[in-house]
């Protein structure tokens, strides 16, 4: 026979075993009430990470250097062709991939073809010069391009399951302009590359922060 | 009876140690064979590419010697290229000496000869921290398995990275510690297996001797 002491413990116990099991020790304040709330929307990471200029390397390498095997060749690609530069219109923006926590490298020179000793080089009206994740846009005209144009011209696959080929894991994208983060919920290859936008891509575990670059110019 | 033992004991250890050396250095070693000349090229690709939007990057057959043309004034590729060429002379230069060394040091090693067999271990050892110091291997490959949380994604990464980032990035950082924990476990063994001028045969006989003379 166990001790009365001990005895008297144990509606206790199976107390605090059943609210647990309920989920009331948790955060999800609205148990059986359907779909839980979304996460919060994580505060930007401060202070912000200047990439003027040619920045260095950002984040963890994933993709290596040939992920842009699929990618565009030189020929067009929805309607933006590859040609020399002409940096009339020059806006950026920054695409940030977070896996669990952990930023990965968008890897450097996609959206180029570069020269051979027989052919000409070009650059997509989308493209990076680093691996700094800053995307530049660069046309003899404004023009508005989407996630999606890059995507297509890095030549890696993006949707609300699968990006870049990671899959299998929840997946959010936020889009920052002027400091203030938006949960997007849309087909993400709409979303816009503007001028200072931060587009985060986060796959895997809620992140603390979200990544917060800064840079010179447009 | 002593004993004579082999200064550099173990042929499979000393195979190990060499393939592990061998194959962290294979990347550099592979690199080799693209010439100053073509690494100049690549980088005046790049380079012209980012540097300027209206400098059009012409191959060399279009190159227009007359002068007249607003062509003719554009840079060539090797143009370009042709200021780049003397440091990549010197850097290819450095890499050959540097492979020759590394595979002096495997010979060495698998050799096991042993006029140099203790020599050996000590080149291994200069040739695997010669690695370390010039490359600083990449331990991404490994915190990734971290991040993926899963093995089929893990692949998915590395599987797309070509064969020379694999090399360099899950082979080396592994192959180049077993080079050089194993150059100083066969220096260590070595030393302790390399024979000495026994000091009881010398000092003790002519002890013996007048210990013999002096008793009555």
């Amino acid at each position: 026979m166990p001790n009365p002491r001990v005895r008297a413990l144990i509606p206790l116990f199976a107390a605090v075993v059943a609210v647990w099991s309920c989920g009331g020790g948790g955060d999800s304040n609205d148990a059986g009430q359907g779909a839980p709330a979304p996460a919060p929307i994580p505060p930007l990471s401060q202070p912000p990470t200047d990439i003027s200029g040619t920045a260095a390397a950002q984040g963890m390498d994933y993709w290596g250097n040939n992920s842009n095997a699929n990618g565009g060749k030189g020929e067009t690609i929805d309607g933006i062709p590859c040609r020399v530069m002409d940096e009339t219109f020059h806006i950026h923006t920054h695409l940030s991939v977070v896996l669990n926590g952990q930023l990965l490298q968008i890897p450097n020179a996609l959206g180029q073809v570069p020269a051979t000793a027989t052919t000409a080089g070009c650059f997509y009206q989308i493209h990076n010069h680093d691996a700094s994740g800053r995307l530049h846009i660069e046309s003899p005209v404004p023009v508005s391009y989407t996630l999606g144009n890059f995507f297509h011209i890095w030549g890696q696959p993006l949707s609300t399951t699968n990006v870049g080929g990671i899959t299998g894991m929840p997946i959010v994208f936020y889009v920052t302009d002027n400091g203030t983060t938006t949960r997007y919920d849309g087909d993400p290859a709409a979303i816009q590359l503007t001028s200072h936008r931060l587009i985060t891509i986060q796959i895997g575990t809620q992140l603390n922060a979200i990544p917060n670059f800064t840079w010179t110019g447009t | 009876m002593q004993k004579n033992k082999d200064p550099m004991p173990g042929v499979w250890l000393r195979s190990i140690v060499a393939a592990a050396l061998l194959l962290a250095w294979l990347v550099p070693a592979v690199r080799l064979a693209v010439l100053p000349q073509e690494r100049a090229l690549a980088l005046a690709a790049t380079d012209l590419m980012c540097l300027s939007s209206r400098a059009a990057v012409l191959p060399p057959s279009w190159g227009d010697n007359s002068g007249t043309s607003r062509v003719a004034q554009r840079p060539t590729l090797v143009d370009v290229a042709a200021p780049m060429q003397r440091a990549f002379d010197k850097e290819w230069q450095t890499d050959l000496i540097r492979v020759l060394f590394v595979a002096v040091a495997a010979t060495a090693l698998l050799a096991g000869a042993r006029r140099v067999g203790g020599v050996a271990p000590l080149l291994v050892i200069a040739a695997a921290t010669l690695y370390l110091w010039a490359y600083e291997p990449h331990w991404d490959a490994f915190r990734l398995l971290g991040v993926t949380q899963s093995l089929p994604l893990w692949w998915h990464a590395v599987s797309q990275w070509g064969w020379s980032l694999q090399a360099e990035r899950l082979v080396a950082p592994l192959t180049v510690w077993i080079a050089l924990l194993g150059g100083c476990w066969l220096l260590l063994r070595a030393e302790g297996a390399r024979p000495r001028r026994a000091p009881s045969q010398t000092i003790q006989a002519p002890l013996r001797s007048l210990v013999t003379k002096a008793r009555p």
